[in-house]
């Protein structure tokens, strides 16, 4: 799969497809028309992605989007049909050239049951070429380094969470590429790994993570990627996905009044639906006065009327439609 | 590659490795040299032992006492039970990588894919070697307690043909051991699975290819699992050696082949 440069070239001025410079400080992660396809079902259509170096970039997307099926092939886990993509500067066809400097956790964290924790990054260690010092170092930095010498299969949830992020750290990467990390971690837990990442990005590292868990992604990343049933829908800075959709969230005191309250916007002009207990009207935040006139005039007493603009799950979720994050 | 063996050498040498894989082939090979003991009797044929109505064969007392004396239960009965050990261990080695998802991690820390099934490979000879000198060596002293015991003449097992002998065999059941081994690993590669690579491996070794050898008269010379039977004991029949030898080595070298096709170029997806 030949890229369109030779990364050697990287240090100079290399002009893509997309009129953007690859070059070392170039993005950190670039998919052009990447799809996959397993017999006739396309995981992965045609996706073109940027994830910009240093700083953290949600992945986030419904079950069976495509999210785990595109790190795969960023990771050099799984050949691509089409399309090509590059890491660091360096061809995915090729992972040797980049993955000493990436560190990832795909899915569940994944070790041998029956040797410790330390011995698992004692292995991986040995494999990827790092010191034992190194071992120690990043045990340490998850909190785990006490109870290293228990068994795998003797950690909780949140502790092979923990290790896992371990073992993606022991290579000092430069990028970090995370599917799902919080997953299995106490809100403590949550909040530690929200630091860890926080600090990681903060040295410069870059941090691509995928998670279901928007209040995170919100309070966390800088720059989001939603992708839906294998095709992005946005890429782009958090605040533009936030600014991407207004509307007003309206519950009435009585939900029995929603349909009706429905109704009334919608003879007004503008699209609404009952959804989730709420009424969801897409009109901009400034209607919200008229509509109090409106349910006022129909005697139906609001409870609540605020703007939708803010709510990345509501977003992301108009963006990916049902199905759950 | 050095890297990849000893990661994989670290994870291998673990108790359950130990007792599971070095333990069994220990235990075989006390079952064979107490059979071939016990069941010695003057005047009885050398060999594979007389058959009885029932119960064990009959082997040849005399045999014992010749340069062969203390190997000779381990090339032939233990020898062949050590390559069934082996095949699991490859196998289970290999396919856990799949059960427990720990390929993909191995694979972002050394994405150069054969090198890394070569580093596991080298580093489960070297194992299932270690586990077949430590059940020769405990042979060789179970040996003695019985020749002690039974005046079994071992005058010649202290020769340097006798040494020899040993070491033939030792290195005869290694062989044998790893080209099974290989053939658990292409199985483990190819159902991404240990439990049906160990069922499938087994169930063509003691089944399947006994009953192929019933319809094809010919297959005793080119049938991996009659190749492998008969060079552990050394007899060249119905093959000379080398020749089984050579078969033999074309065959591991064809499950590596295998092997490395299927790992390079099948997705990761476990």
């Amino acid at each position: 799969m030949p890229g369109p440069f030779d990364a050697r070239e990287q240090a100079v001025f290399i002009p893509l497809a997309i009129g953007r410079p690859l070059t070392p400080t170039g993005p950190a992660v670039r998919t052009q028309a990447l799809t996959k396809k397993y017999g006739k079902t396309v995981a992965v259509n045609g996706v073109s992605v940027e994830v910009p170096r240093g700083g953290i970039t949600a992945f986030v997307g419904p079950n069976g989007a495509g999210k785990t099926t595109t790190i795969r092939m960023i990771l050099g886990l799984a050949k691509p049909t089409s399309g090509d993509a590059w890491v660091l500067g360096e061809p995915i066809d090729d992972p040797k050239r980049y993955l000493p400097r990436v560190g990832s956790l795909i899915e569940a964290p994944a070790f041998y049951p029956p040797l410790s924790g330390r011995r698992n990054l004692q292995v991986l260690a040995q494999l990827g070429g790092h010191g034992r010092d190194r071992v120690e170092e990043v045990l340490r930095l998850v909190s785990l380094g006490e109870r290293g010498d228990d068994a795998y299969k003797a950690y909780s949830l949140g502790m092979k969470q923990r290790l896992g992020i371990a073992g993606a750290l022991l290579a000092d990467p430069e990028l970090l590429v995370l599917d799902e990390p919080t997953n299995g971690l106490d809100p403590a837990g949550i909040r530690e790994m929200r630091e860890l990442l926080r600090r990681l990005a903060h040295s410069g590292k870059t941090v691509f993570v995928s998670s279901h868990l928007m209040a995170e992604v919100e309070k966390l990343c800088d720059h989001v990627v939603v992708i839906r049933a294998g095709q992005i829908v946005f890429q782009g800075p958090l605040p533009k996905l936030l600014a991407h959709q207004h509307g007003l969230i309206v519950r009435a005191h009585d939900p029995r009044n929603h349909a009706r309250l429905a109704e009334l916007v919608t003879a007004a002009g503008h699209a609404a639906q009952v959804q989730d207990g709420r009424v969801v009207v897409e009109a901009p935040p400034d209607w919200g006065g008229h509509l109090n006139v409106l349910a006022m005039k129909a005697r139906i007493v609001l409870a609540e009327i605020r703007p939708r603009a803010g709510d990345l799950e509501e977003t992301v979720l108009s963006m990916t439609g049902k199905g759950g994050l | 590659m050095i890297r990849a063996v000893g990661a994989e050498w670290r994870k291998t040498l673990r108790r359950g490795m130990i007792v599971g894989g070095i333990g069994v082939m220990v235990a075989f090979s006390l079952l064979a040299v107490t059979i071939r003991f016990v069941n010695a009797e003057e005047g009885a044929p050398p060999g594979e032992g007389a058959p009885q109505a029932r119960g064990p064969p009959i082997f040849s007392r005399e045999e014992l006492e010749t340069e062969t004396g203390p190997v000779l239960a381990f090339a032939g009965f233990s020898g062949g039970l050590m390559g069934v050990v082996s095949l699991v261990l490859f196998a289970q080695s290999v396919g856990a990588e799949y059960g427990w998802g720990t390929l993909r991690v191995m694979l972002t820390r050394e994405p150069r894919r054969i090198l890394f099934l070569g580093g596991k490979l080298v580093a489960m000879t070297l194992f299932v070697g270690l586990g077949i000198l430590v059940a020769l060596l405990v042979q060789y002293v179970a040996a003695i307690a019985f020749a002690l015991g039974m005046n079994v003449d071992m005058g010649a097992w202290w020769t340097a043909t006798g040494f020899l002998e040993a070491g033939s065999a030792f290195l005869r059941v290694w062989f044998t051991g790893t080209v099974w081994g290989l053939f658990g690993t292409v199985l483990a590669l190819g159902f991404r699975s240990a439990a049906p690579a160990i069922g499938t491996g087994i169930g063509y070794a003691l089944v399947a290819e006994n009953l192929l050898t019933l319809a094809w008269d010919d297959g005793r010379k080119w049938l991996p699992g009659q190749l492998l039977g008969m060079f552990n004991t050394g007899v060249g029949n119905p093959v000379e050696l080398p020749i089984a030898g050579l078969l033999l080595a074309a065959y591991a070298v064809a499950f590596v082949v295998a092997s490395a096709i299927l790992i390079r170029v099948r997705d990761v997806s476990s």
